[in-house]
């Protein structure tokens, strides 16, 4: 580290850099280019066998708690003693919050961290604010695709606009149940036997098939339909054999045609009769619509894809897509007609996967963020249960 | 029917049983995995098995320098050298699932000291990456910057708003588009130089309100910016380059209908980003499912990601650590492991099972009914060699379940109703040292114990070894259903031992349905 007194004995340790998704955990040191480990966030408490998500659909209840401290707790045991190597009573730590985490979770983590493991200061970012960091800018959309829910956060200036922000259950447990279902329904019909078989599979592997089978079509079906652009010629889509047991121990394998590979992921952009009616480039042209006008032009040239669920082939494509047809058809979106063929997606040589966290390794590499770090002393003098939003500036002591 | 346990009552009010919890000899309390904190005494290999400093540690990124894992099945791989045109070569094995290094990726090694210097160092390499130094360097520029400009302007914003506000007096108009308050915000002012129109335009934020000459391109001031000379410059004018626009106090309307133009000129200009990613044709064709990775194995190699099995390569073995635990309130250490990773004994080792009664129910006569009295026999045993004392023995019964500690104790207080009486003809009684020797002697033990000892038979029933059983009646008053009666008691007690010199209250619980 560059010291500004010269040569001193003492470097000043590197920071750890948690991140925590709703699927996978990414921990590792600041100043290095890619977390250590990805670990999966299975929340299992050992008592009582319940599994706990984090995401915002949580209730707070007395009683769940103690459950709560006990898996965050091992959690963290794991990530410092067994994979980082790591005395947390040396360090600082910078945790990237999810947006719409609850709040009685970031109070469990932020006790857990100062009275259990005796952490030298906290800093705690909004992911959509680190998520810029990579790209130098200041302003942007941050569109994240995760694994139980997808958001769409416009950032103006490093500060999060909370009150536009669209929210969807629509991610990758949507598309893997989705899948399921077309697989088993094909089934069904042609072969009983593996039916039985696929039906008893457990999510895991049904997460794995997702993952190594499934891609994103360019164009809308439904919408070449209605146009009647369908082409005479039918783009050829193979299946694919997913080898597994028989009950005797045979090898059998079970059938996922074409049309289950290519349709599974639509329902991201077709949206669910349940819940959410309409897909994602719905929201994202919803949330530019809510902001100010000042701002939707700077916004719209900086629209930033990340999370698990982007990287799946083709999603970028199929976005571009959706959103110029949405601008020049839908008549809710008169007023951003202007912005059709404007809409820019930002480039950037890292992987989707763990945006938010080399925003975080930065910041908790760079000097001049030592003023925002939380101490334990100041955290008790102020007598507040939880940090301070980041976007409550007044701590620093200059002003 | 099998028997409930009995569970101890921890320092941080949990429930454990005795296996989970330790005990300090100088403050006498418990702890367990909880509360009690861990550190780190010394790292490790697991393969090889020998020790390692903090300092190798850091260096080498938590990761063994010498072994790998196989990508497939991450089993440990094992050296194999081959003989090819007459040279030996070294390559990758895995007695697991068949990998080998040469055919998969073609990766060989002429020595086992070569390992350091190509393969690693190209890994060190792409672990930081070059994208990564460069972002790092920017930021690090700019918040240099930054604490110049703020020693210069030593946090005094008034001084700004008055030489800002001067020029423009005449004009509310111009005062209200380039007053500070435009684009202020928190992270910008820390490490943004607001003044220098370069960092704005790169910085992707709205240009409105600059002057741009066309949309982000470099100026000559830029080889200045950074410099102290160049902030003093910008600081005493608004307008960047105020200087070289030349701009006139007299004309102000013509001359902002001039940088209209250009406004509207950098909103519309767009970057056109050329994105080379498609739908690979081989996705669309049939493919063998067992060729491409899962995401546990894409995992382990976070710097490419590969979709195929052919791409991965072998990882590094991560490297292992023993801990040592103190107590929480009188920092003594409890647990210590020894340094050589060969032996998995313990120098310090204060289990609170070395210390305290084992408590076990081992009796119960009649199934409980409301109104009729049932017997409960209690055993306490005694694990160290010594003589132990128990007195002011109380045994109640409370209310308290497992899911209501964090309520209130008032609450709990006023709605304690007794469920049971509990009968107890006795508060003192001694437990005998374990004593080997007894094992292997003929007399019977029974006869031997009770006839020494002046016991009550209906408070202490038997007496076996350093076994001691003691009988309770129980007459519960109240039942939950008409089928189940539920009974919690506490036990308390003080010990005294000669390991011990002061007392230690101990609560336990146990439950009966």
């Amino acid at each position: 580290m560059n010291n500004f007194f010269g040569k001193q004995i003492f470097e000043r340790q590197k920071a750890v850099v948690v991140d925590f998704g709703s699927s996978f955990i990414k921990c590792g040191f600041a100043g290095e280019g890619v977390p250590q480990a990805f670990l999966p966030t299975n929340l299992i408490d050992l008592q009582t066998g319940e599994q706990l998500e984090i995401t915002s659909k949580n209730n707070t209840s007395q009683k769940k708690i103690q459950v709560w401290k006990r898996t965050l707790f091992k959690r963290f045991y794991s990530i410092f003693f067994e994979i980082l190597n790591v005395n947390p009573k040396n360090r600082r730590v910078v945790f990237c919050e999810n947006v719409l985490l609850p709040n009685f979770i970031k109070e469990m983590i932020i006790e857990i961290l100062f009275e259990k493991f005796h952490v030298v200061s906290l800093l705690s970012v909004p992911s959509p604010v680190l998520t810029l960091v990579p790209f130098k800018r200041h302003v942007g959309l941050v569109i994240d695709l995760g694994h139980f829910e997808s958001t769409v956060v416009p950032v103006y200036q490093e500060i999060p606009l909370y009150s536009k922000i669209e929210y969807c259950s629509l991610a990758f447990d949507s598309v893997v149940k989705n899948l399921r279902s077309i697989v088993l329904n094909e089934l069904k019909e042609a072969n009983k036997e593996v039916y039985q078989i696929a039906e008893k599979l457990p999510e895991k592997i049904w997460n794995q098939i997702a993952v190594k089978t499934c891609f994103v079509l360019e164009q809308n079906p439904l919408i070449l339909k209605k146009e009647k652009k369908e082409k005479k010629k039918k783009e050829f889509i193979a299946d694919i054999n997913y080898p597994c047991l028989d009950k005797e121990g045979n090898d059998t394998a079970i059938a996922i045609s074409g049309k289950a590979r290519s349709n599974a992921s639509e329902i991201l952009f077709n949206g669910n009769s349940q819940n959410d009616f309409e897909g994602i480039p719905y929201r994202i042209l919803e949330c530019l619509m809510s902001c100010n006008s000042d701002i939707t032009v700077a916004l719209s040239q900086n629209l930033i894809l990340t999370g698990g669920t982007s990287m799946v082939p083709g999603c970028r494509l199929r976005l571009e897509n959706e959103l110029d047809w949405l601008l020049e058809n839908e008549p809710h979106f008169k007023k951003l007609k202007g912005l059709q063929g404007k809409l820019v997606f930002q480039k950037h040589p890292f992987f989707n996967n763990y945006l938010s966290w080399i925003g975080g390794s930065v910041f908790g590499y760079l000097e001049i963020m030592n003023e925002k770090f939380v101490t334990l002393q100041t955290f008790k003098e102020m007598g507040l249960k939880s940090i301070p939003n980041w976007s409550h500036f007044n701590i620093s002591k200059e002003n | 029917m099998s028997l409930p346990k009995v569970e101890f009552k921890c320092n941080c009010n949990t429930l454990r049983n005795l296996s989970d919890l330790y005990c300090c000899t100088q403050c006498s309390k418990l702890s367990c995995n909880y509360c009690c904190e861990t550190k780190i005494d010394s790292y490790f290999c697991p393969v090889s098995l020998t020790g390692l400093s903090s300092d190798e540690v850091s260096s080498s990124l938590c990761k063994s320098n010498k072994h790998f894992q196989c990508p497939q099945c991450e089993s440990q791989l094992v050296f194999q050298a081959t003989t090819e045109n007459s040279s030996q070569k070294l390559y990758l094995s895995c007695n697991y699932c068949r990998y080998r290094s040469d055919t998969a990726i073609g990766l060989t090694f002429k020595s086992m000291n070569e390992i350091h210097k190509e393969y690693l160092a190209k890994e060190r390499i792409s672990h930081t990456g070059k994208e990564m130094e460069s972002l790092k360097e920017y930021y690090s520029k700019i918040s240099k910057e930054m604490l110049k400009l703020r020693e210069f302007n030593s946090g005094k914003f008034h001084r700004l708003l008055n030489v800002i506000n001067s020029p423009y007096k005449s004009s509310p108009r111009l005062r209200k588009k380039f007053s500070t308050g435009r684009n202020f915000s928190p992270m910008r002012s820390i490490y943004s130089n607001r003044y220098s129109q370069n960092e704005r335009t790169k910085l992707g934020g709205s240009t409105v309100g600059s002057n741009n000459k066309g949309g982000g391109g470099e100026n000559k001031d830029d080889k200045f910016s950074s410099s102290l000379m160049s902030s003093k410059k910008t600081y005493g004018s608004v307008l960047p380059n105020s200087q070289k626009m030349k701009f006139n106090y007299t004309n102000l309307e013509e001359a902002i209908e001039k940088r209209k133009d250009k406004i509207t000129n950098t909103i519309h200009k767009t970057e056109k980003i050329q994105w080379t990613d498609q739908i690979p044709k081989e996705l669309k064709n049939k493919f063998n499912v067992t060729q491409i990775t899962s995401l546990q194995q894409r995992f382990s190699q976070l710097t490419t990601q590969p979709r195929k099995l052919s791409e991965l390569s072998p990882q590094r073995i991560r490297l292992m650590n023993k801990k040592s635990k103190q107590c929480p309130n009188c920092q003594h250490t409890l647990i210590k492991p020894e340094m050589n990773p060969n032996k998995s004994t313990f120098k310090i080792k204060k289990l609170a099972l070395f210390v305290l009664p084992q408590i076990f129910i081992s009796k119960i006569t009649e199934t409980f009914q409301v109104n009729k009295q049932s017997e409960l026999v209690i055993s306490f045993k005694n694990p160290t060699f010594n003589d132990m004392k128990i007195s002011n023995l109380e045994i109640n019964t409370f209310h308290l379940s497992y899911q209501d500690q964090d309520q209130d104790q008032n609450e709990n207080k006023n709605k304690e109703q007794t469920t049971a009486n509990i009968v107890v003809k006795g508060t003192e009684f001694s437990i005998n040292g374990y004593d080997e020797s007894a094992q292997f002697s003929d007399i019977t033990l029974e006869e031997e114990t009770t006839q020494k000892t002046n016991d009550d038979p209906e408070f202490v029933q038997q007496r076996k070894l350093n076994k001691v059983y003691i009988k309770m009646l129980i007459t519960p008053t109240k039942a939950i259903n008409l089928l189940q009666i539920e009974l919690k008691f506490k036990v308390s007690c003080v010990l005294q031992s000669k390991f011990e010199s002061e007392a230690s209250a101990i609560i336990s619980l146990g439950e009966v349905n």
